[in-house]
C-alpha cells in the first residue's frame, strides 16, 4: 500500500543520511577503541507517532556488531558500546490494528562514540502504513478439461494472507472488483488527458456487488491463509484433472445461493465446509446477472474492510454511494466508491492474449499489473520477499503495491502442489 | 378453369462430417415442406362480367432440428422438467426416470436434443365479382370469405434420454389448439362518369370481417369488423385543349382492427422455479437440492380491448404539359394498442439451507433420505439405517412476488406524413426525364398508462435478507418493445424529410438508358419524451447522476441525467394500499437509512445524460445508378450500382454532439454493383 508513502521514505532516509554526516559526531576526540570500555548512547526518537515506547531500535558498528534495543515511553533507547563509529536504524512495524500496521523509518550514520562523554542521537521518524492482509495468489483462468472439448473455468479461488506473525483483527473484510471487468478493450473511464477519471478521487469502483465475510470481525492467525473458493467449492479434480480441490473444511467460499442463484456457477459447498465460512453478497447492481462478474482472463481484484461505523452490508446497501461505470446511470452499471484507505490489497491482472490493456485501480492501490494466460491452470502469486523471509524466518510475501513486482505468473495454481 | 398446383422441397443441413465439430456433435436440420393448391374459377354471367373463383390451399412443413452437443460438470445440478406447482426434490434418474427434478450427472457426456417442428396450414377462399357496366354509371361488387387453419403436427422441443435432459419443460406442439380464421369481406365500387374527358366519382366502400377461433382460449372467439370508404373526383384526366390536362382529388377514411396474437390468446406457461432446499455437496460432487415450482401463465384481461387505427387520407393529382405533379397526405392514429404490462402477486416459499444440517445433525451424511413435502416445502431427513428417527429440519420463510403479466390497453399513437411527386415531361432534345419526389413523416406516441414494476436493481431489502417487499408504479413507459418496464422516457417523436431526384436519359444511337437517382435525407429529427399527462412535468433533472433529487423535468433541458419516480409503490404486507412515494423517500432521506436505500432502488434514471436529447442527424446524400445497354431484340445487359459512390461522408448526431461515418451505419444503402443480362425470347 501507499507507495508514495514508500517512495518519500527512501528519499527521508538518504536525506538523513546525509546530515547525520554533518550533525552526529558527539565527540571529535576518538581515541583508542578500548574494546572493554562501554560508553553510553542515547537513541531519542521523535515524528508524528501514535506511540513511542517499545521501537526496535539497532545500532551497527563497522564492523558488523550489532546492538538492539526498545524505547521507553518517552521514545529514548539506552545502549552501552564500546567506543566506535555506528549506524543507528528504526525499521519498525508496529502490530496489526484493523489489518493495517505503521512503519516507521530512520536511520543515522556516523555516529561516533568517543571516549569522553556519552553520546545522544535525534533520530525523526518517518509514518507509512501498510497493509498486513495481502492477496497470496488468484486463480480464476481456468483450465483445460479431460476430453479437450474446450476449458473449465468455474474453479476459481484466492488466498488471502496474514503477511505478519501478528494476530489480525479486522472489523470486516470484503472481496470486491473494479470496472471494466477485463483488462481489454476501450475503458470509458478515461478522460481526455488518458487519466482514470478517479484517479485523484480517493475511491475504488466496486463493480456490481462485492462478497463479505460473515460475522463482525475477521481474524488472521499470525501468518494465515484462507483459500476462498469463488466458484465451486467442491473437488473439481473429480471431473478435471488439471483443476484444483476446493473442497476441504478450512477453506471458505463465495456462496450466497439466494442473492446469486446460479447453481452451475455457485454449486453447493462441499459439505465438509462449514456454513459460517461461506462468504455473503451484497448486490447493487443489475440483478439480472447469475453470477458475480469476475473475469476470466484479466480482473482489477481487490480486497477491503468497510469504512469505520459501516458494517459490509450497511456499506453495501448505502445507495447515496453511488458511482456509474462509464457515466451510465443504470443499475448494470451502479458501483460503490470503496475508499482507498479502506483497500487492504489490490491486484491488477492483464490479459495476455490482447496487445492492449488498460489499468483500473488507482496508482496509490496498485501502479503496476501482473500479465496472466487464461485457460490453461495458470495463476498469479505474489513474489516472496527474500530479505524479509530471511530476516523474520517465515515465508514474507513482497508488497510493494505495484503488482508488476510483487506479483509473478505461475504455470500452475499453488494448490495443485497440496 | 381449374388449376391444380402441387410443390415441394427436400432439403436439410447436417454438419456431422465436419471436422472442426467436436467429436460426435452435429445439428441436423431437416426443410421438407408440401404445398399444393387448387384454383377454380367460373364465368357466371358474361355480360354482367360476374364470376366466382375457388381457392383451397394446403401446406405441411417438417422442420426438425436434432443436435448432439457435449456437457460437462463437476457438480450435480438440477435438471427441472415439473410442470406443476409444489416443491420438488431432485431425485437419482435411477430411482425414478420421471422425477420431475432429476439430479444431473457429473464428469462427461453428450445431450441430444430433437426440436420436432411441423407446422401445418389450410386455406379455402371463395370470392366473386359482379360488375354492372352502364355508360355512366359503373357498378363493381365485390365479396369473398376466407377461412384458415393454422396448426403443428410436431412434439416441440424434448430429449431421447431423459437422464441427461436439462433444466426444460415439455410444450407439445401437437397438442396445442389450432387457430382458425375466419374473414368476410364486400367492396362495392361505383363510378359515375362526368364528362368524356375522363372526368368521373368514384366511391369505394368495404367492410370486413375477421374471426379467431381457439379453442380453450379464455378469450373465446374474437371478432372484428373494419370498414373503410375512398372517394375520388376527377374533373377530367385527359384533356387537350388546356394546359392542365388533368386534375384529380381524392380522400379516404378507414378502419382497421387487430386481433390479438395467438400468443396473447393462448400463452404459452412459464415458470419460477427457486431453490428451496440447499444441502452441501456430498464427496462425489451430489447435491439434492430442491425446488419451488410455479407455473404462470399470462393473465387474460377481461376487460383488454381490440386495438384499432383510423386513417385518413387525401390528396391532388394533377397533369400538366410540363409536369405531373401530385400531393398526398395521411393521418393515422393508432388506440388501445396492446401492452404487456407486469402483475405482481405476494409469494411466499420455504427456503432450508445446509445451516439445517449442521452442529452434529445425529444422521450422517452418507445415510440421509431427504424428502420434501411438495405442499409445505419442509423438509424431511431420515436414516436409511433406520437407527435414528426421521429429522424434520428448520426452514425459513421468504416473501417476494409472482411477477405474471397481462395485456392491456395502452395510449393512443399518431402518424401523420406527406408525400408528393413531379413528374417532369421528357425534355424532347435530350430525350431525358427528370422525377422529383419526397416525403415527411411524422410520429408521435406517448404512454401514459399506469404500469407496475420491480426496477432491475430492486432485489434485496436492507437486512440483505428478505426480497425485496415493493413494487412501483410508474406512469407510462418505453414504447417499441411492447413490454411494460419502468423507464425514463414513455414515448418519442420523429420528423423525417426524405428528397429523391431521378433523371433517366435515352441515348437512342447506342442503344443505352442511364439512370440516376439521388437519395436525399434533409431533416432526420428523432427524440425520447418523458412527458406527463396534459402537459405536466414527468421526472426530475439530476445535478449529478448519483443523484435522486432533482427539480422537475420540463422537456426543454440538454445534456442532463432524468430520474423517474413511481407514482407510487404497495408493498408485500398491503399490496392494494397505495404508499406515497414522493413523500416517504423525501421523508426516508433525512430519517430512515434504511428506507432510504431500499425506494432508492425503485428510482430508474437515464442512461446517459444526452438519452432525452433532440437527435437531429445533418442531411445526407447518396445514389444509385443503373446502365442498360441494349443488344440486338433480344438482349438486355444492365450495370447497376446502389451508393455508387461509396459514401463516407461524416454525420453530426445532435443528440450527443458527435459527427461519425455514415459508411455502414444503416442510413444509406450498402454499396452494392453488379451487372445482369436478360434474354428475351
Amino acid at each position: 500500500m501507499h507507495m508514495n508513502h514508500s517512495r518519500y521514505n527512501l528519499i527521508a532516509v538518504l536525506l538523513l543520511a546525509l546530515l547525520c554526516v554533518a550533525v552526529t559526531a558527539c565527540d571529535d576526540n576518538i581515541g583508542t577503541p578500548d574494546e572493554y570500555v562501554t560508553r553510553l548512547l542515547r537513541v531519542q526518537v521523535s515524528g508524528d507517532l501514535l506511540s513511542k515506547q517499545d521501537i526496535s531500535v539497532r545500532v551497527t558498528d563497522d564492523k558488523g556488531m550489532v546492538f538492539s534495543s526498545l524505547t521507553d515511553v518517552d521514545g529514548e533507547a539506552i545502549f552501552h558500546v564500546p567506543v566506535g563509529i555506528y549506524e543507528v536504524t528504526v525499521s519498525h512495524v508496529s502490530l496489526p490494528e484493523h489489518g493495517w500496521r505503521t512503519v516507521y523509518n530512520g536511520s543515522a550514520s556516523n555516529v561516533v562514540v568517543g571516549l569522553n562523554n556519552e553520546c545522544s542521537v535525534q533520530l525523526p521518524l518517518t509514518v507509512a502504513t501498510t497493509s498486513a492482509i495481502v492477496i497470496r495468489e488468484l486463480y480464476v483462468g481456468g483450465c483445460q478439461r479431460n476430453d479437450g472439448s474446450g476449458w473449465f473455468y468455474r474453479d476459481k479461488y484466492v488466498i488471502i494472507a496474514n503477511n505478519s506473525g501478528e494476530q489480525v483483527v479486522l472489523p470486516g473484510l470484503c472481496l470486491a472488483i473494479a470496472t471494466p471487468y477485463n483488462s481489454y478493450g476501450i475503458n470509458k473511464n478515461y478522460d481526455e488527458d488518458g487519466h482514470l477519471n478517479y484517479e485523484n478521487e480517493g475511491f475504488v469502483p466496486a463493480a456490481s456487488s462485492f462478497w463479505y465475510f460473515q460475522g463482525d470481525e475477521v481474524v488472521f492467525e499470525p501468518w494465515e491463509q484462507k483459500v476462498i473458493a469463488l466458484n465451486g467449492a467442491i473437488d473439481h479434480t473429480l471431473t478435471y484433472a488439471n483443476s484444483v480441490d476446493l473442497s476441504r473444511p478450512e477453506y471458505y467460499c463465495t456462496f450466497d445461493i439466494e442473492r446469486y442463484n446460479s447453481t452451475s456457477a455457485y454449486p453447493s459447498p462441499s459439505e465438509l465446509i462449514p456454513t459460517s465460512h461461506y462468504l455473503k453478497a451484497v448486490r447493487y447492481g443489475d440483478q439480472m446477472e447469475s453470477a458475480w462478474p469476475l473475469s476470466n482472463t484479466s480482473p482489477a481484484f481487490f480486497i477491503f474492510t468497510p469504512p469505520e461505523g459501516m458494517t459490509p452490508l450497511e456499506f453495501g446497501n448505502d445507495a447515496s454511494n453511488v458511482w456509474y461505470d462509464e457515466g451510465r446511470a443504470l443499475p448494470t452499471f451502479a458501483c460503490r466508491k470503496v475508499p482507498v484507505e479502506n483497500i487492504l490489497d489490490a491486484v491488477e491482472v492483464f490479459s495476455t492474449a490482447w496487445d492492449e490493456a488498460t489499468k483500473r485501480l488507482t496508482a496509490s492501490v496498485d501502479v503496476g499489473a501482473v500479465y496472466m494466460t487464461a485457460r490453461y491452470g495458470h495463476s498469479v502469486e505474489r513474489r516472496i520477499d527474500e530479505q524479509e523471509t530471511e530476516r523474520q524466518g517465515h515465508v514474507v510475501y513482497l508488497d510493494t503495491n505495484n503488482s508488476t513486482n510483487d506479483f509473478i505468473e505461475r504455470d500452475h495454481a499453488s494448490l495443485k502442489d497440496e | 378453369m381449374v388449376n391444380v398446383k402441387a410443390e415441394g422441397n427436400l432439403g436439410g443441413y447436417n454438419n456431422e462430417a465436419d471436422p472442426d465439430q467436436f467429436v460426435d456433435t452435429y445439428t441436423k436440420v431437416r426443410d421438407r415442406v408440401f404445398r399444393g393448391s387448387l384454383q377454380a374459377d367460373w364465368n357466371l354471367d358474361r355480360a354482367a362480367l360476374a364470376d366466382l373463383s375457388l381457392q383451397a390451399d394446403v401446406s405441411v412443413a417438417d422442420k426438425r432440428r436434432t443436435s448432439n452437443v457435449n456437457a460437462s460438470s463437476s457438480s450435480s445440478q438440477a435438471q427441472i422438467h415439473a410442470l406443476e406447482a409444489g416443491y420438488y426434490l431432485a431425485t437419482d434418474y435411477d430411482e425414478n426416470p420421471e422425477a420431475p427434478i432429476v439430479l444431473g450427472p457429473t464428469g462427461y457426456w453428450y445431450v441430444k436434443s430433437q426440436h420436432d417442428n411441423k407446422p401445418m396450414s389450410l386455406q379455402f377462399k371463395v370470392k366473386t365479382r359482379w360488375n354492372q357496366q352502364g355508360s355512366v354509371i359503373n357498378n363493381r361488387i365485390m365479396a369473398g370469405a376466407e377461412w384458415s387453419a393454422t396448426g403443428n403436427n410436431g412434439r416441440g422441443l424434448y430429449y431421447d434420454d431423459m437422464r441427461y435432459a436439462p433444466t426444460w419443460r415439455e410444450y407439445r406442439y401437437d397438442e396445442l389448439p389450432w387457430m382458425h380464421n375466419v374473414a368476410l369481406y364486400a367492396e362495392d365500387r361505383f363510378t359515375l362518369t362526368t364528362n368524356e374527358q375522363g372526368g368521373l366519382f368514384q366511391v369505394v366502400a368495404g367492410v370486413r370481417a375477421d374471426v379467431t377461433h381457439i379453442s380453450r382460449s379464455v378469450y373465446g372467439t374474437v371478432s372484428s369488423l373494419s370498414p373503410r370508404v375512398n372517394l375520388k373526383y376527377s374533373l377530367w384526366q385527359h384533356r387537350t385543349d388546356s394546359w392542365l390536362e388533368g386534375m384529380s382529388v381524392y380522400c379516404g377514411w378507414g378502419k382497421s382492427v387487430k386481433l390479438p396474437s395467438f400468443e396473447v390468446l393462448y400463452p404459452q406457461p412459464s415458470y419460477a422455479d427457486r431453490l428451496a432446499f440447499v444441502p452441501g455437496s456430498t464427496a462425489d460432487n451430489r447435491v439434492f437440492y430442491a425446488y419451488s415450482v410455479t407455473p404462470f401463465r399470462s393473465i387474460a384481461n377481461s376487460s383488454l380491448k381490440w386495438q384499432y387505427a383510423h386513417q385518413l387520407e387525401m390528396g391532388v393529382e394533377a397533369r400538366t404539359r410540363v409536369a405531373t405533379v401530385s400531393l398526398g397526405a395521411f393521418f393515422a392514429h393508432t388506440y388501445r394498442p396492446y401492452l404487456n404490462t407486469s402483475v405482481y402477486t405476494p409469494f411466499s416459499y420455504s427456503f432450508t439451507s445446509q445451516a439445517s444440517l449442521e452442529q452434529d445433525f445425529p444422521i450422517s451424511s452418507g445415510n440421509r433420505i431427504y424428502q420434501i413435502d411438495r405442499q409445505t416445502g419442509v423438509v424431511t431427513v431420515s436414516d436409511r439405517t433406520g437407527q435414528v428417527s426421521p429429522q424434520v429440519l428448520p426452514n425459513v420463510v421468504r416473501n417476494t412476488f409472482n411477477a405474471n403479466s397481462t395485456y392491456t390497453n395502452g395510449s393512443p399513437i399518431s402518424r401523420s406524413g406527406l408525400d408528393w411527386v413531379i413528374d417532369f415531361a421528357q425534355i424532347e432534345g435530350l430525350r431525358t426525364s427528370v422525377r422529383y419526389d419526397g416525403s415527411y413523416y411524422h410520429y408521435h406516441g406517448v404512454e401514459h398508462t399506469l404500469i407496475a414494476a420491480q426496477p432491475t436493481g430492486a432485489q434485496w431489502m436492507s437486512d440483505g435478507v428478505t426480497p425485496y417487499q415493493y413494487v412501483g408504479y410508474y406512469q407510462g413507459t418505453a414504447l417499441g418493445s411492447g413490454n411494460a418496464m419502468a423507464t425514463v422516457p414513455n414515448g418519442s417523436r420523429s420528423d423525417v424529410v426524405n428528397s429523391n431526384v431521378t433523371v433517366v436519359t435515352h441515348i437512342p444511337a447506342i442503344r443505352l438508358i442511364i439512370s440516376l437517382r439521388l437519395e436525399s435525407t434533409l431533416y432526420d429529427c428523432r427524440r425520447s419524451l418523458s412527458q406527463g399527462k396534459n402537459g405536466a412535468s414527468r421526472g426530475y433533472v439530476l445535478a449529478d447522476p448519483a443523484d435522486y433529487f432533482g427539480t422537475p423535468y420540463t422537456g426543454k433541458e440538454r445534456d442532463c441525467y432524468v430520474a423517474l419516480w413511481p407514482e407510487y409503490y404497495t408493498t408485500w404486507d398491503q399490496p392494494d394500499v397505495p404508499q406515497p412515494f414522493a413523500e416517504r423517500f423525501t421523508w426516508a432521506r433525512d430519517h430512515d437509512t434504511d428506507l432510504f436505500n431500499e425506494l432508492a432502488q425503485l428510482v430508474v434514471k437515464t442512461n446517459y445524460n444526452y438519452n432525452l436529447n433532440p437527435d437531429r442527424i445533418s442531411a445526407y446524400l447518396s445514389g444509385n445508378i443503373n446502365i442498360t445497354k441494349e443488344i440486338g431484340d433480344h438482349i438486355n445487359i444492365s450495370f447497376l450500382a446502389n451508393n455508387f459512390w461509396n459514401s463516407m461522408a461524416r454525420i453530426k448526431s445532435r443528440q450527443t454532439g458527435l459527427r461519425s461515418t455514415i459508411y455502414n451505419s444503416g442510413y444509406i444503402p450498402p454499396f452494392y454493383y453488379g451487372i445482369s443480362m436478360r434474354v428475351k425470347l
